[in-house]
């Protein structure tokens, strides 16, 4: 299976764009992660305290993204923190297998998405919309340190499909996320590890885990309104799904709330199982 | 009103913005002009809650608060503020546009130019009341030669623009303030009497600027040293690139720590300036009828023949006419409440002329 990689991000004397970039992307899309690395910037008080780097996985039309957000790797000529979005995509045929490989992804996807490998950063300012290489996505995860063997065990996920799955943004909840893309039950979704409450906005995503930003207050502008409105770049395997807009003040009570809800429906389902034999 | 700051990258535009912003905040005992960050360009009230959000949102990221420099700008911003003048007399809303640097810093690089943002840039200049052209002192008194002055600075691109924006749109009106950022960087012997040297340099590197606006009636025009960060709040390294891709980039890096309590020098007065002087010119200029306004402004863009692609895409109106009719309409509201206050045009210009250097 062939990825190609993509980087938007500033180098010392040049300015933001897109360092290296797939041609499967459309401006939209591109646009539309931007978007995310805006608000990254915005909330980026709330990121330098997480304790890991957010994952977003993305399915688009034609193409399935899944990128990274950070900063404070380099610094330009006027030393100012560059951010940068860094990621992989493949197109529409590969989305199964790509999701396949998710959870070896998942155990390393800091170094597996990290552009900068590739490219000599003090070297880098003639770089503009360069295309990617094509990469097989196994030369990106080999030499990596194996994951752990899964085992695949129930998932933290709810029978109803409709329902969001919140994880904690820490490691624990990491590994979540790993055993849920794991299930064989599970489609390929959108997720969003480690996001606010404003980029849920701006896409459905099936999973979500916030980074903690409750010192921050969201724009009270018809939360509920734009939270519905779709997205201009249609969802395809997701599009049942609701959005559903959390608060993120409401995100612990609504992990505990999950966890026991799931346990009983799962008790309610093995016992209807038996009664009707 | 419509302010457009135009700057290379890591002039300080974003830094001057929040520096003035919160100089200017409200209930500042000091001041009477306050410069209120808003969430729209509208007349809405907004609620208490609402108005304090989006204050605090703005004003953390001003360097006392943040404890750093603002972050590069990566796309171009515009910023909607109220201006009031004491107890809470709103004089009238202003969007002041925050230009991502690169895009001037790399206009004759055709990988890195955005066209469409270059021709966003020009309609911005069309509609503004007042163009803040913005570059680093430090610029100015380390390269010795002229030359390198103007390419280092951006002098060279900026005088280029306006150069081109005067020929495209004739007998408009317009105000001019070049700031000189980064005061506090620069050497004693160019701060004396009140940044004489400095003030002489500048008008020399943009000179064609000077000569634009002295040429023009029409046109006002002035020059003004800031620093944001105040004298000794700073430690500032140079060290020389490690690898310099091409002789014609920058040849340090500049880094700035801040070590002290941020005293914002001159700020204000980019305020006052760009006030008092898009007031005076709505008092004095001959009154254009509406109609002929909307014709000019009509021809320019047709002229500029970049119609099609950026302001259909922005405003989803594809006629030049339309856009016309916008701007005189929002012209004459502008017009209509700013009159109202009249009588603050003599207290703005005289703050002015304490610090701006007025190009007559
Ligand atoms: N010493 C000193 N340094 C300053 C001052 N203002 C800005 N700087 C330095 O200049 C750098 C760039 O300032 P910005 O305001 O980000 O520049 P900009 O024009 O917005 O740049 P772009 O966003 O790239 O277009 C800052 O990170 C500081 O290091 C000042 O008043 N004094
Ligand atoms: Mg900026």
């Amino acid at each position: 299976m062939n990825v190609e990689r993509f980087v938007y991000s500033r180098t010392l004397s040049a300015d933001y764009r897109w360092i290296i970039t797939s041609s499967s992307l459309t401006s939209q899309e591109t646009q539309f992660m931007e978007r995310f690395l805006d608000l990254f910037k915005k909330y980026r008080f709330a990121y330098t305290k997480a304790p890991l780097k957010p994952l977003f996985c993305i399915h688009f039309p034609k193409t399935t993204v899944l990128f990274t957000l950070q900063s404070g790797m380099f610094k330009d000529e006027f030393g100012r923190d560059i951010y940068s979005l860094e990621g992989i995509c493949a197109g529409r045929v590969h989305r199964k297998a790509l999701w396949r490989k998710m959870p070896e992804i998942i155990g390393n996807y800091t170094a597996i998405l990290n552009a900068w490998n590739d490219i000599n950063f003090q070297k880098a300012d003639n770089l503009v919309n360069k295309p990617s290489t094509s990469y097989t996505l196994e030369d990106l995860i080999s030499g990596r340190e194996t994951p752990q063997i899964e085992n695949k065990e129930i998932l933290p996920e709810s029978s109803d499909p409709s329902d969001t799955i919140i994880l904690p943004f820490v490691e624990e909840g990491l590994k979540k996320l790993k055993k849920t893309v794991n299930s064989p039950s599970f489609s390929p979704s959108n997720f969003a590890f480690g996001c606010t409450a404003e980029m849920v906005k701006e896409k459905q995503f099936r999973i979500i885990a916030y980074v903690d930003d409750k010192n921050r207050k969201e724009p009270q502008t018809k939360t509920t309104e734009r939270g519905r409105k779709k997205s201009f770049i249609s969802d395809t395997s997701d599009s049942a799904l609701q959005i559903t807009v959390e608060n993120p003040q409401k995100v612990t009570e609504k992990k505990r709330f999950f966890t026991d809800e799931k346990w009983k429906k799962i008790v309610n389902k093995i016992r209807l199982i038996f009664l009707k034999k | 009103m419509k302010i457009t700051m135009l700057g290379y990258s890591g002039s300080g535009k974003t830094t001057l913005m929040h520096g003035m912003a919160s100089t200017l905040a409200p209930g500042n005992a000091d001041h009477d002009y306050a410069l209120i960050p808003r969430r729209k360009n509208d007349d809405e009230l907004a609620s208490f809650n609402e108005e304090v959000d989006v204050l605090v949102d703005f004003l953390e990221n001003a360097v006392e608060h943040a404890g750093s420099w603002p972050l590069g700008t990566n796309k171009t911003t515009i910023y909607p503020f109220a201006i009031e003048y004491l107890t809470n007399h709103k004089i009238t809303n202003i969007e002041w546009i925050d230009f991502r640097g690169g895009l001037l810093t790399h206009i004759f690089k055709p990988a890195h130019r955005d066209e469409k943002e270059l021709e966003a840039l020009f309609f911005h200049l069309i509609e503004s009341n007042a163009v803040v052209i913005v570059a680093d002192s430090y610029h100015l008194s380390h390269f010795t030669r002229m030359d390198e002055i103007r390419h280092f600075s951006g002098a060279k691109t900026i005088n280029m623009i306006m150069n081109r924006f005067d020929r495209v749109y004739p007998n408009r009106e317009l105000n001019v303030l070049i700031v000189l950022t980064k005061a506090d960087s620069v050497d004693a012997s160019w701060k004396e009497e009140n940044y004489q040297l400095l003030l002489d340099k500048g008008m020399e590197v943009f000179d064609p600027v000077v000569k634009l606006c002295r040429k023009n009636n029409n046109w006002n025009g002035g020059i003004l040293p800031i620093s944001v960060i105040g004298e000794q709040n700073v430690e500032r390294k140079i060290m020389p690139k490690a690898e310099l891709n091409s002789p014609m980039d920058i040849p340090f890096l500049a880094e700035d720590k801040i070590i002290g309590l941020p005293q914002p020098f001159n700020t204000e007065y980019v305020l006052y300036f760009c006030l008092g002087f898009s007031l005076l010119q709505m008092k004095n200029v001959t009154k254009e009828s509406i109609a002929d306004y909307q014709k000019t402004i009509e021809k320019a863009l047709q002229d500029a023949g970049t119609l099609n692609s950026i302001w259909s895409f922005v405003r989803g109106k594809p006629s030049a006419a339309e856009i016309a009719r916008r701007s005189s309409e929002r012209k004459k509201k502008d017009e209509e409440s700013l009159l109202q206050f009249e009588s603050h045009i003599e207290t703005l210009l005289d703050y002015t002329r304490k610090r701006v250097r007025l190009f007559v």
